[in-house]
């Protein structure tokens, strides 16, 4: 076994020397941690931030269905061209509404997918981006449609009989 | 307000309550539509103004969210609904065809001016969930001049 005659002045540079590399690893390890935690929370913060984007557009766009649902009731409306221009823009917006909404979704769903995110709003805002698809469809064949097909004319004159 | 089905309406509607998937179709319909009034009824977005009957969809919600498509007679507040379908998953569906519209409108025509076989629905008593459906014989409408 070997023995060391115990050499202060060394072993005291020896502590100093350890003693600063661990301070300096430390300090390291702190701002990398920092670091760390800096970006997980801006990432966390762009998810928040996404998600609420979403839940705000579903409820604010979905707020506005019943009262598409009445535009349905106009009866006569197409009788009138002013009302017939103005039900013809707004159907327009709500394709245009819907086919944003639906691009935003595929690219959300890229992401959330990849980064294992839970799909709550994201699935709620795809239900609204449909439901304004189909009511859009609804509305111009109710107004734009049907007056025109003459199978559909002829089958409202035989309801007249009832 | 009477509250009728064609034979198409009960046959999908019997298929989609055998699917775990649309689960709870018998409560939504039994909510929406049994003991509600003729305007209660009708209401949903109008996709046909016949003058003398609406012709309507009902966006319902419940798993996979249900489309009903109703027929609302105003002379005798007839309800008739026609037709049913979820608009997600296995027998899911954006919406109806031009062509399936008019022959919806059309069974329901038959049915009051020739007569047939539809149901008449009521609650099950024992259990708020389901509907019965009661063969009824349709008797040909008679319109006075």
């Amino acid at each position: 076994m070997s023995t060391m005659v115990l050499d202060r002045e060394a072993m005291q540079e020896k502590i100093v020397s350890l003693t600063s590399a661990f301070q300096t690893a430390s300090t390291r390890e702190a701002a990398s941690n920092a670091e760390i935690e800096r970006r997980v929370n801006k990432f966390l913060d762009a998810i928040n931030n996404r998600k609420q984007y979403l839940r705000e557009t579903a409820d604010n766009l979905s707020a506005l269905f019943p009262k598409l649902s009445e535009l349905s009731w106009c009866r006569g409306a197409e009788a009138d061209a002013e009302a017939m221009e103005w039900i013809g823009k707004i159907v327009d917006l709500m394709d245009k509404m819907a086919a944003k909404m639906i691009r935003r979704y595929a690219e959300t769903n890229a992401i959330f997918h990849k980064k294992g995110i839970d799909k709550t709003e994201l699935r709620r805002y795809k239900e609204v981006a449909d439901t304004m698809k189909e009511m859009a469809v609804d509305l111009h064949n109710r107004f734009y449609v049907f007056p025109q097909d003459a199978e559909m004319q002829d089958l409202i004159s035989q309801f007249a009989d009832l | 307000m009477t509250l009728y089905c064609t034979e198409e309406f009960k046959r999908e509607f019997e298929r989609l309550e055998k699917s775990s998937s649309y689960a709870g179709i018998g409560a939504v319909l039994v909510k929406t539509y049994c003991g509600a009034t003729f305007d209660e009824a009708r209401s949903g977005d109008l996709l046909n103004d016949l003058v003398t009957a609406f012709f309507v969809k009902k966006r319902l919600e419940g798993r996979g969210g249900f489309r009903f498509y109703v027929l609302a007679v105003i002379k005798d507040e007839s309800i008739y609904l026609t037709f049913v379908h979820p608009k997600t998953g296995r027998h899911g569906a954006d919406n109806i065809t031009k062509a399936k519209h008019h022959e919806l409108l059309k069974e329901v025509l038959r049915l009051r001016k020739q007569g047939g076989i539809m149901y008449e629905l009521k609650p099950v008593a024992s259990d708020s969930q389901k509907v019965e459906f009661l063969l009824r014989q349709a008797a040909p409408v008679i319109t006075t001049a």
